[in-house]
């Protein structure tokens, strides 16, 4: 399998407001296959976001190598989604047009992008609400509009920071099997930093557990439960097999502070 | 249906009010035996609107131009300002703290010199108008441009590094709200600021007519003046609110209770 992400010893300090340093990553290094999605658990803290807007280009890192699709990061790029756990919608754009920004963004041909930006929007049940504004919306559609707007551009990479975290539990594992539908049709690496680790079981090709700080890689766990998945593929004893070998990873870990 | 029932019951409700209002007026000034020049009933207002409707409506239009020309003036200045402070830190530095520095002094103070400077002429008032409607705007304007999500800046800016997207696409847009709430009040301090003007120095312009109506104890006449003044300054404010909701379909007050 071709490597979508490839870090190698990746270190982060930063230094804080009163002026001391805080070492945010330690020595994190792992490979993301092209297609593969794969999960980071870890407690809140625990330096994952930071990880995330590093991979972005957001933030700089302080040692280590780091490539995305074979090219080292450095800045804003094209071939990259990002979704937020906030869905952060421009308010006065309609629906569609929210969906379009990187089409603007870009400079891409509106009218081609355009029929994929209907196309997403349908995939995700939001046909009927091209032409609302955001406020119009429910939690869980912003953020679903929100996210046919990170895969329009067809990034080979959707890096996704704890996306369905502020849903209600029940819309939550909805919009997870919505994010794998999509997923499934436009085939990019998906990069999902959660801290729920049934959400990570339940999505992912392979979940990497994650230390608190400074974040180290604990344990890679590859999930290999036939897909497409389904709510009750949570009851089996395999999803609960995996689930509880993350929850005892963390665990150890905790009790170790 | 009980919708417009309400609405109809609170609008019976405040023309209830005001003509209750006017009624105690004049019945308290006619029972009380009030002499003209003190109070005028506004029975007697009323007269005088009717006989000196023509005049009153040329020093209404004189008023009306002084202010609206001082307040698109505050609007080009101010938005330019703003842009300007927000973008270069030449002038953060340089002419923001000197506007603050002006704005928390009565800048109405100014207005007989600019008599010197500028003239008796409609000139002077329109840069009193300008004077005290800069500043709302310009300090708005700032915090539209500015206040916003830094998460939404952070995805704006993994996409692109250009300044002209991120104003034109984002701060922008982002900042008509705050530029609206603005408006609504620099719009009535133009007011102010033209008729202090017209105190100064003038031959036309409600200011001018309360004046020489006082000078004259043509109490009825100055309290003509008044209505045409609250029912302009009344019109320019409903203006705004206008442009507000044609401009900004998207936004979203939270309705009132």
């Amino acid at each position: 399998m071709l490597e979508s992400i490839c870090i190698e010893r990746l270190c982060k300090v930063y230094r804080a407001r009163d002026g001391t340093d805080v070492e945010a990553l330690r020595e994190v290094s792992f490979t993301v296959g092209r297609g593969e999605f794969v999960s980071i658990v870890g407690q809140s803290g625990c330096g994952k976001s930071t990880l995330l807007k590093i991979l972005a280009g957001l933030l700089p890192k302080s040692s280590g190598t780091l490539f995305i699709e074979g090219q080292a990061v450095d800045g804003p790029r094209r071939d990259i989604g990002i979704v937020f756990q906030k869905a952060l919608l421009l308010e006065w754009r309609r629906v569609l047009d929210n969906v379009l920004l990187p089409v603007e963004i870009f400079r891409l041909d509106r009218r081609e992008y355009e029929a994929k930006a209907l196309r997403l929007l349908r995939t995700a049940g939001l046909a009927e609400f091209l032409r609302k504004y955001p406020f119009e919306l429910s939690g869980g559609m912003q953020q679903r509009v929100a996210l046919c707007r990170a895969l329009l551009a067809e990034p080979a990479l959707l890096l996704m920071d704890e996306p369905f975290g502020a849903l209600d539990t029940l819309t939550r594992q909805k919009m997870g099997f919505e994010l794998l539908r999509l997923w499934e049709e436009w085939k990019s690496t998906v990069l999902f930093v959660t801290h729920d680790i049934d959400e990570a079981v339940m999505l992912s090709d392979r979940v990497l557990v994650m230390s608190s700080r400074p974040g180290r890689i604990m344990d890679s766990v590859t999930v290999d439960l036939p897909r497409p998945r389904q709510i009750f593929t949570k009851d089996t004893p395999e999803f609960i097999r995996f689930s509880s070998r993350i929850r005892r990873c963390l665990w150890e870990e905790v009790g170790n502070d | 249906m009980t919708e417009t029932t309400l609405q109809a019951a609170r609008i019976l409700r405040i023309t209830a009010f005001y003509v209750a209002a006017l009624l105690i007026w004049e019945g308290l000034i006619r029972s009380l035996h009030v002499p003209v020049w003190l109070v005028p009933a506004p029975s007697h207002i009323f007269e005088v609107i009717a006989e000196k409707n023509s005049i009153m409506l040329f020093h209404t239009l004189a008023t009306l131009q002084e202010t609206v020309l001082g307040f698109a003036l505050a609007l080009v200045v101010g938005i330019l300002f703003a842009i300007g402070i927000v973008h270069f830190p030449m002038l953060r530095d340089t002419l923001y703290p000197t506007l603050i520095m002006f704005n928390s002094f009565p800048k109405i103070a100014i207005a007989p010199l600019f008599v010197i400077w500028i003239g008796v002429g409609i000139e002077s008032k329109i840069a009193n108008a300008f004077l005290v409607a800069l500043f709302p705007i310009v300090i708005n304007m700032i915090m539209g441009l500015t206040n916003m999500d830094p998460e939404l800046l952070e995805l704006v800016r993994a996409m692109s590094r250009s300044r002209w997207v991120l104003f034109w696409k984002i701060r922008l847009p982002h900042s008509l709200p705050y530029l609206f709430a603005a408006c609504k009040i620099a719009v009535s301090f133009a007011v102010i600021g033209a008729i202090v003007g017209e105190f100064i120095s003038g031959r036309s312009g409600l200011g001018y007519l309360v004046l020489s109506a006082n000078s004259t104890f043509n109490t009825p006449m100055a309290f003509t003046a008044l209505v045409y003044l609250v029912l302009m300054s009344l019109a320019l404010y409903g203006g705004v609110v206008l442009a507000e909701r044609l401009m900004l379909p998207w936004y979203h007050r939270e309705p009132a209770a």
